[in-house]
């Protein structure tokens, strides 16, 4: 990194954080520090939600997905337009005509204070440890590429959140992620031409895509009903479809940015906003890792990205082995090159060479070959140490193949992004224990100005909460995954009890609530017995937890008295 | 009112439709490159 790239980086980041503190601090009231009193435009909750869930893991991790695996993951989205849509038409205009501060002030409302209380601490265990990955995923990625000290990343990424969290609330997670998801757009687009511009031979964007057709990246959509794949057409559109509606419809995180719109219907289209946007945003991130890909057909590649793992070989028995790969991989790179600069000149010519074609698969498939020996060799070395490189591939070519400037730029926005989604969480965090826990158990009523100092203080604890969490890290083996199973333990439970308070209005409090502890100590158990995948957990949870209710509803509390609805 | 409800339920519509031919346009880019 140059001095041009650290000037980029810090003046991008300081000015958004010194923009959003300047533009919003002084917040009197609650409702103006946890809903931005309710006068945020619709492109501003649009942009706000997008860069929520865009966390920098999805920009250092989806187009090492496409380089690996191609463009098949933007099918995990195919559900989400549609959720959005249910979302839109059913849980915005609740919690705006119940006038709540955070999603769980519903569940009160509908059911009871157990059930509130009970979603509410479901939620902060589960966005507490999310939070704290959301730091030190991308921490972990950049401090062993470019030799940062990782909890001073940490510390510095968690600080300045903190700073502007606390000092405007809703506002400054709005004002500073409208500028966030301005670099990040603008970072990507430019990563994008760059990438073409510096294939070979002027090569065009259709080319380009032929060879990555050539090479099984652009197998967008599968129709197979295989439940050994991951990512088909109809687990995007099922499993995606419930992920969901959980993820914008229950979790605060999401529902705290669209519940600063200025009315039902602002907050609605920010949600539109990302039903048009978000599939396109996806397929474009899939593409810059696919046109990576094609990139490093014509150029050398690493057997594996990670440069922890080469370390760790060299300093062990297996050094020749791998060092032999590493000549192997280079000879197949030569290789490919040539093949490739024929095909394309075919390509030019309007002829498709269906033998050079096979040629390119059969090279793609040594390639994958070497990679796989290459991680064997790795595991040798250190068992516990993480083979998969795909968060390190566009890191990787950033750092070794762009200009001077640009690289500040995109360490930019992936800092960014990690900047925003954890604000929101923190946010979000800082608000259910405010509003869900702490007001509600107040005996007597305080000043609106006790209320918005108790919130700052929520948020700093939270802030620390998760830095603390991204420190631990390293302690624990392979975090990211703990994290993904610890959401989808909760999710499917907590979408449960909303679908239940929306569709099923003959269904009461204690119902509703022993489902739902019942229901969880059942996910507990079939995730205990490992019979499923985990992200069937979200799936389970749900319908576990409203099938549950309604059965309790007709036998044990049959008849019971009920406490009249809103 | 209902004049608002229409406009939302055309929105609602206008969001499917987009991803249908979201679907189809990635139908045709698998046709021509894969």
């Amino acid at each position: 990194m140059q001095q041009i790239d650290w000037i980029i980086l810090s003046v991008t980041l300081l000015f958004i954080v010194v923009y959003g503190v300047w533009k919003t601090k002084g917040s009197q009231n609650v409702e103006e520090y946890i809903l931005g009193n309710h006068d945020t435009p619709w492109h501003v909750v649009g942009l706000s939600v997008m860069a929520t869930q865009a966390s920098a893991i999805t920009f250092l991790s989806t187009p090492g997905q496409a380089y690996h695996d191609g463009m098949g993951f933007v099918q995990f989205y195919l559900g989400l337009p549609l959720a959005i849509v249910v979302i839109c038409y059913t849980f915005i205009p609740i919690y705006h005509r119940l006038k709540v501060y955070t999603a769980y002030e519903y569940l009160e409302q509908r059911f009871d204070l157990k059930t509130r209380t009970l979603a509410s601490l479901l939620f902060l265990v589960q966005r507490g440890l999310g939070t704290g990955i959301t730091i030190y995923a991308p921490a972990i990625v950049l401090s062993a590429i470019l030799g940062w000290n990782l909890t001073w990343l940490i510390l510095v990424i968690g600080v300045l959140v903190i700073i502007y969290t606390v000092a405007g609330g809703t506002n400054a997670v709005n004002v500073t992620q409208k500028h966030q998801m301005f670099v990040i757009f603008l970072g990507l687009i430019i990563a994008f031409f760059l990438i073409l511009h510096l294939l070979p031979n002027d090569m065009s964007l259709s080319n380009a895509m032929h060879i990555a057709g050539a090479n099984h990246k652009m197998e967008i959509l599968d129709f197979s009903f295989d439940p050994e794949k991951r990512y088909t057409f109809w687990s995007g559109i099922t499993g995606g479809f419930f992920l969901a509606l959980s993820y914008f419809g229950t979790d605060q995180s999401q529902v705290g940015r669209y519940l600063s719109g200025k009315s039902v219907r602002e907050s609605q289209m920010g949600l539109i906003m990302n039903g048009f946007l978000k599939i396109p945003l996806m397929f474009f991130i899939l593409l810059i890792g696919v046109m990576v890909f094609v990139f490093f057909q014509f150029n050398p590649a690493p057997v594996n990205f990670n440069p922890n793992n080469k370390a760790l070989v060299e300093h062990s028995a297996y050094k020749k082995e791998y060092e032999a790969l590493e000549v192997k991989m280079d000879q197949l790179s030569e290789e490919k090159k040539e093949i490739n600069l024929i095909y394309i000149d075919h390509l030019n010519q309007n002829y498709d060479n269906p033998i050079l074609r096979k040629e390119l698969v059969a090279l793609s498939s040594k390639e994958n070959d070497l990679r796989e020996q290459a991680r064997e060799i790795i595991s040798k070395a250190d068992e516990k140490s993480e083979t998969n490189d795909k968060d390190y591939v566009f890191i990787y070519f950033i750092l070794h193949y762009l200009p001077q400037g640009l690289i500040g730029l995109l360490l930019a926005v992936i800092l960014s992004a990690a900047m925003s989604s954890t604000a929101s969480g923190i946010a979000a965090l800082a608000s259910t224990t405010a509003i869900d826990l702490y007001k509600r158990n107040l005996k007597s009523e305080k000043s609106p100005k006790h209320y918005v100092n108790a919130t700052k203080f929520f948020t700093i604890l939270w802030g620390i909460i998760a830095i603390l969490f991204a420190c631990m890290g390293t302690l624990v083996e392979n975090l990211i995954q703990l994290v993904n199973i610890v959401g989808s333990l909760f999710y499917g439970t907590v979408l449960g009890i909303f679908l239940v308070g929306f569709y099923f209005k003959r269904i009461h409090a204690n119902a509703i609530f022993w489902a739902t502890v019942i229901s969880q100590l059942v996910i507990f158990y079939v995730y205990y017995i490992d019979v499923v995948g985990f992200l069937w957990l979200n799936f389970i949870g749900a319908v576990g937890t409203i099938l549950l209710a309604w059965l309790l509803e007709i036998t044990i509390y049959k008849g019971t008295k009920k406490i009249p609805l809103d | 009112m209902k004049n608002e409800i229409g406009v939302w339920k055309k929105s609602y519509t206008w969001v499917l439709v987009a991803n249908v031919l979201y679907v189809l346009l990635f139908c045709l880019l698998m046709f021509l490159f894969s």
